[in-house]
Order: structure tokens, then C-alpha cells, then sequence
């Protein structure tokens, strides 16, 4: 098939389910879930599926990539199906995030940066709403801004999400007293240094242009020093490494952190040396923070997925090397 | 500083590629690097005495957005399939899916970065990768000019020392003698 | 001066912004304030600049019907469309209900998120491909990779929950992160970070000159 031929395939394809999608929202037909036997013996068949593979790979009959693609497909769309669940473990980094705001007084300011995209908004947004709802939960004040330029969009998603909330919505939480959303700033970790002297000089107003000066909430914030805590979500450059750079090492900042999976580790030296408070690493880190913050997100919804996928890869691995072996093998004999 | 070390690498390969009449095609993802890139570029080839090959469409600015680029690298690169991919400078997310396409349709693959968290991805899906330093010292080692040369030697020379001082407070720290690791603290 | 005057703007602003960081009173403050002023407004014209020239590439790949000015077409098509728009709704353009926030929330969203979901399947191939237990190092990474990936997960936790406290998968993979991990990272960021004070001081002192172009 030519790769025209194939774009236009998956253009088509793309197309009837958007539209099977559509009907189905539009019709209220409800989500397709199966009962805990049924989720367990879809379960067994994957595994027996994947044992027969590893015969079959045993014998000398290799599996192609697109073969792995599609169990990874598999593990990562059936759990949404299953009603099965899973008890989650808090980590040492994640609870320290929650130990530390906690321990702010109501009434304290937090700074919250958010620097992502929606790319990494499935690991990231669960983790920002888990800490909204915690902030306003425990009367803290929350001040956005936003180093990359979709920075503040993210906020105002997890802004609404939280204020739907049952425990938020009494509160009846005003925009400019309670929380303000900055907008987004060009200049990465300039910004972030000028914040250290003059936060106005570089938020002159908020993202739908109101001055500085005319928010209640931040009229007295001048710098770092008027801010306690904090919290810089990010996948990538600008991030929690240059927060940490310059927010930690020259202004003294109490920073706490959330990135994605990938970008986790690199931050585990700064949190060994104190300078990152804590950290929520990736969606394993979301549903460990909704946990803690009995936030119902996202995080802990798709966990199962996650879980599953790991165990596919690790499946994956293990036949590839008895691939490996005996390819190797083979060779030994023919020699 | 990852892109102008990778610039400079772009500079060697654009005189190689000019020199053997390949195509070479420089799509960035930051504009103000396209500008550089661009003139690198030219300045490349006419060194090598080929300005006439130079087209100005040859380095071109795609998007800033991470998976846009990705995407529109991996349209191009299953529909023209390249022979060689360099990738040098900061990646984030998208290097394994640049990588991994590259892969695919079994392009030779160089890459570069002192991002951490991409190193692995671009060792499992690249023939070749410079590590972190690396990047930094082979854009000193391809200008082959004595002073760039000799600041490779500089921080051979930082590393060790560091490595003495990393050596000296675990022995310090260890045996708790003299506070070693509150030595540079500033007292409040 | 084609070559002096940005030679010195660099020369310049890197001797600011190294001197005030040990240095942060006046007038190092006040030029470095300044300085990272300036490099928002350029940060921001830059982007128009790279934004005009996605555009002009594109115009004329569509005019001229060069390979794939479908695409080139579709690229200029949506950055009219979201600029359009954007301008149209006023300063409330990124407000919950606008149709810019429609078109974000509905078109540009899904389309970034499914490019980072690729990442899954790619992720899943590289490993296939790639953790082979060749050597004993190879082995080790292997394992370490088992304990990580299972640790890092809830199942990971149910499988070993009636192990002690330490041996479990989860535990496991937390000192693997928090010790071994930890301290390959820092090293790395030594290396890159002395390669990073090199290649600055190089820049700085006008020793490294190929970000300007040519000799």
C-alpha cells in the first residue's frame, strides 16, 4: 500500500470514529463496563496470548513491531473497560508535597507555575487539580502564572474542573481575592529571575489585562520574599531545574514540583540535596497526590492502564531476550 | 548553549554535504535559531567553494510547539526517507518519536544531547550518541582550533578536581570531621 | 563590525549576568534586570519572526504546487483560522466558552496529546528492541528496568505487598531512583554542566564565534 493510500486510511478511520463517538455522546449511550470475571478472564486471555507468543518465539518465529504496538493499544484501552482496582502506595516525594502544604497557615500565598502544554496535560492536569482542590481546601491563596504560552489555559481547565467540586463551590471563591491567573510571560529563566526582584515588572496585569496594581490579591506582592510556597508543574524547558537554579539557590524559595514520568528522575539529586521540597512524578505520582488530597482525578482512574502497559512492556523485554538467546544460540549450534 | 554547540556541529556537516553535492535539509524549531542555522549554512558551503548549491529553503523554521515539530519531522521523514538523521541540541519528549521514526525506515542516526532524561532513548534508537559533555567537546574537536581544544583540556581539568573534592568530603562526611558540606553555606 | 558589534553584546551581557550572580547590587542588578527585559521583547518578536517565515514557506509551496502543498496548505489554513478568531474574540480570547478556547480544548489538544501518546508505543518497541541482557551490565540495566517499571506502578505494590517493608517491588524502585539513579544523574549534570561553564566561557570571551556565521 503506497503511504498516500495508508494517510488516507487513517484519515478515514479517524473519521467513522469520531463520528461512532459523536452519535454516542449525542444518543447518551452509556460507557461499555465489564464485571470484575469478565475483566479477569479478558485479563487471562491477554496472558495466554502473550505466552503463545512467547512459544511461538521460543520456535523461531519472531513477532514484528507492529505486533508490540498493538498489545500496548490493548493494554492501555481495555482497563477503562474494567471495574478492577488497585491500592496505591505514597512515596516518600509525594508525600513530603502534601506534608509541606499542609503545613502552610490559611491565608498564605502560593505561587503556582504552570509550564506545559497539552501534550503533557494527561500526567500534569491531574496533578494541578489535586492541588488546587488542596490549596482552596486548606484557605490558601493561589497565584498562577505561566512560563510556557499555554501555561495559563491549563490553569483556568483546572481552575473550572476544581470549582465544580462540592467541597470548593461553598466557599464561593472570588477571582482577584482568592486566586488570579498572571498569563504567560516570555523570557524562561529571566522571568524567573526577575521575579526574584520585581514580580509587576513582569506580570503587569493579569491575563485578561487587568493592572497589577488593581488586584486585591496581589497589590502587596512584590517578590519571592512576599510569596511561601511554590509549585511549578513542567514537562520540559522552562522547568523545575531552572526553578530550582533560580528560585531555590539565589531567593530561598520553598519549591515543590510536578513533572512527567520522564522528566521525574532528573529532579531526584535536587530533592537528595533539599532544594525540591518534594515531587510528583508522572500519573503515578498524580494518583498518589489524589489520594492523599481525596481529589477523585483522573490520575487514579487511568492507573490501571498504566499498570497494564508496564506489564506488557516487561512482557515484551522478557521475550525479546529469549528471542536474543536464541538467535544466539543458534548460531553456536551452526557454528 | 546545547544549540550552539549543535550549530557548530550543523557547520562541519553542511561543508561535508556540500562538498559531496547531498541534499541537507535543517528544520528547527526555534526561530531565532533558524536565522543562525541558515547562515551557518551558507557560510558552509561557501567555504567549500559551492554557493551556488545553497537554497535558502534548506533551513526552515517549523513550529515551537514540541509534538508539532515531531509530527511534521516524521510526515517528512516517511514520505522522503533520509539516509542520515542528526540530532543535536535540547530534546525533550519528542526525541524517542524522532528517534524511533528514524529507526523505522532505517536511516543512520547521530545524536547529540546533554538533556538526561532523552539520553536513553536516543542510545536505544541511535547508531551513534554524544553524552552530555560530549556534545560540548565535539564541537570544539570538529573546529579543530587550539584555544576551543584547549578549554576540552580546562574541563578535564574542572572534572578532576571536582572528583578530589567529591573524594575528600565522603572521607570528611564519613567520618564526621569538619562539617565539610556547610563549608559554602551562607549564614543568614 | 558585522562581527564586532554582536561580539560585544555578548561579551557584555554574559559578564552581567555571571558578575551579578555573585554580585547582586547595583548597578549589576539594574543592567541584568534590564538585559532579561530586553531578552523577553526579543523572545516575543522572535516568535513572530519565525511564525512569518513558516508562512511565507508555506504560501509558497501551495503556490507553486511543490511536493506535499497539501499539508503546506492545511498549515496555512489553521494559522489563519486560530489568528482570526483569536483577534475577533478580543482580550477575553482565552476565556472558558470562546470558540478559541473550543478550538483548544477540542482540535489542538487531542491532536498534541495523541503525538505524546505515540511515545507509549514507541517506548514499547525500543525496549523490545533494545534491553537485551548481552553483557552483565546489560543485565543489570535489565533488572534495574524490571524493578522501576513494576515498582513505579500499583501493581508492582500488590504483587509483593506480603514482602517486608524494604523488599517490596515499590520500595525497591524507590531506592533504585532516590540512590543509584540519583547519583548517575548528578554526574551526568557535572559533565554537562562543566561542558555548559566551557562552552559559555567560550562564548563569552568571544573565543567561539560560529553562532554569528562563517569566520
Amino acid at each position: 500500500m503506497s503511504i498516500r493510500a495508508k494517510e488516507l486510511l487513517v484519515l478515514g478511520l479517524i473519521a467513522v470514529f469520531s463520528l461512532i463517538f459523536y452519535v454516542g455522546k449525542v444518543s447518551g449511550w452509556k460507557a461499555v463496563q465489564f464485571s470484575t470475571t469478565v475483566s479477569i478472564i479478558v485479563i487471562l486471555l491477554i496472558v495466554l496470548s502473550l505466552v503463545w507468543i512467547l512459544i511461538k518465539t521460543i520456535r523461531g518465529s519472531l513477532i514484528e513491531r507492529r505486533i508490540v504496538f498493538l498489545y500496548v493499544g490493548i493494554a492501555v484501552a481495555l482497563p477503562l473497560f474494567m471495574s478492577l482496582s488497585q491500592k496505591i502506595p505514597i512515596s516518600p516525594e509525594v508525600k513530603a508535597v502534601y506534608d509541606s502544604i499542609g503545613e502552610l497557615p490559611a491565608g498564605s500565598k502560593v505561587l503556582v507555575s504552570f509550564d506545559y502544554d497539552p501534550p503533557s496535560a494527561p500526567e500534569l492536569q491531574p496533578m494541578a487539580e489535586a492541588f488546587l482542590y488542596y490549596c482552596f481546601v486548606r484557605d490558601l491563596k493561589v497565584i498562577m502564572i505561566g512560563l510556557w504560552p499555554q501555561g495559563p489555559q491549563q490553569a483556568n481547565l483546572a481552575i473550572e474542573e476544581v470549582f465544580e467540586h462540592e467541597d470548593i463551590k461553598p466557599k464561593n471563591l472570588k477571582y482577584g481575592i482568592d486566586y488570579v491567573n498572571l498569563g504567560y510571560q516570555a523570557g524562561n529563566e529571566f522571568v524567573i529571575q526577575r521575579l526574584g526582584s520585581d514580580i509587576k515588572a513582569m506580570f503587569p496585569s493579569d491575563y485578561r489585562g487587568k493592572p497589577y496594581d488593581e488586584i486585591p490579591l496581589v497589590k502587596n506582592v512584590k517578590n519571592f520574599s512576599n510569596i511561601d510556597y511554590c509549585f511549578n508543574l513542567s514537562s520540559g524547558f522552562v522547568g523545575t531545574r531552572e526553578w530550582v537554579q533560580i528560585a531555590v539557590d539565589r531567593f530561598g524559595v520553598k519549591l515543590g514540583a510536578g513533572n512527567t514520568a520522564v522528566q521525574a528522575p532528573q529532579m531526584y539529586p535536587f530533592m537528595r540535596a533539599g532544594q525540591l521540597i518534594g515531587l510528583l512524578g508522572g500519573m503515578s505520582g498524580a494518583a498518589e497526590f489524589e489520594y492523599l488530597t481525596e481529589w477523585t482525578g483522573k490520575g487514579t482512574k487511568y492507573m490501571l492502564s498504566q499498570s497494564f502497559a508496564h506489564m506488557i512492556v516487561v512482557a515484551f523485554i522478557i521475550i525479546g531476550n529469549v528471542a536474543f538467546f536464541r538467535s544466539g544460540r543458534k548460531s553456536r549450534l551452526d557454528r | 548553549m546545547q544549540t550552539i554547540a549543535g550549530i557548530t556541529i550543523l557547520g562541519r556537516v553542511a561543508e561535508l554535504t556540500a562538498q559531496y553535492e547531498t541534499w541537507l535539509e535543517v528544520p528547527v524549531c526555534r526561530s531565532m535559531v533558524m536565522i543562525t542555522a541558515k547562515e551557518i549554512v551558507r557560510e558552509s558551503y561557501s567555504k567549500v567553494g559551492r554557493p551556488d548549491a545553497f537554497q535558502e529553503d534548506q533551513v526552515y523554521y517549523l513550529t515551537d510547539d514540541q509534538f508539532g515539530y515531531a509530527a511534521a519531522i516524521d510526515g517528512k521523514v516517511v514520505r522522503e526517507k533520509p539516509a542520515t538523521m542528526f540530532f543535536m541540541g535540547e530534546f525533550f519528549a519528542e526525541s524517542l518519536i524522532l528517534a524511533e521514526t528514524g529507526n523505522s525506515i532505517g536511516a543512520i542516526q547521530i545524536a547529540g544531547t546533554a538533556a538526561p532524561a532523552q539520553l536513553p532513548f536516543f542510545i536505544a534508537a541511535c547508531d551513534f550518541t554524544l553524552i552530555g559533555e560530549e556534545l560540548f567537546a565535539a564541537s570544539a574537536y570538529l573546529s579543530k582550533e587550539p584555544k576551543l581544544l584547549g578549554s576540552i583540556k580546562g574541563q578535564d581539568v574542572g572534572k578532576s578536581l571536582i572528583l578530589v573534592a567529591i573524594l575528600v568530603g565522603i572521607i570528611l562526611e564519613t567520618f564526621d570531621i569538619w562539617s565539610f558540606s556547610t563549608l559554602f553555606s551562607v549564614i543568614d | 563590525m558585522r562581527r564586532a558589534i554582536p561580539l560585544l553584546i555578548t561579551g557584555i551581557v554574559g559578564a552581567v549576568f555571571v558578575v551579578q550572580y555573585f554580585v547582586p547590587h547595583y548597578p549589576f542588578n539594574m543592567m541584568s534586570n534590564w538585559f532579561s527585559d530586553w531578552f523577553a521583547i526579543v523572545g516575543a518578536c522572535a516568535i513572530v519572526l519565525g511564525a512569518l517565515n513558516l508562512m511565507k514557506i508555506s504560501i509558497q509551496k501551495v503556490i507553486k504546487r511543490r511536493a506535499d502543498w497539501g499539508y503546506a496548505a492545511v498549515i496555512v489554513a489553521s494559522f489563519l483560522l486560530i489568528t482570526i478568531i483569536g483577534l475577533a474574540e478580543g482580550g477575553d480570547f482565552r476565556d472558558p466558552g470562546t470558540k478559541f478556547d473550543w478550538l483548544y480544548k477540542f482540535v489542538y489538544t487531542p491532536l498534541s496529546s495523541t503525538m505524546f501518546a505515540l511515545l507509549a508505543f514507541f517506548v514499547a518497541s525500543a525496549s523490545y528492541r533494545a534491553f537485551r541482557a548481552r553483557n552483565f551490565e546489560a543485565t543489570l540495566l535489565l533488572l534495574a528496568a524490571f524493578f522501576v517499571m513494576l515498582g513505579r506502578v500499583p501493581v508492582g505494590y500488590t504483587i509483593t505487598e506480603f514482602m517486608p517493608v524494604e523488599y517490596r517491588l515499590s520500595d525497591l524502585a524507590s531506592w533504585i531512583m532516590s540512590f543509584p539513579q540519583a547519583a548517575g544523574q548528578r554526574a551526568i549534570m557535572i559533565g554537562i554542566g562543566l561542558g555548559i561553564v566551557s562552552t559559555s566561557l567560550r562564548v563569552i570571551l568571544g573565543i567561539e564565534r560560529t553562532y554569528l556565521g562563517g569566520d
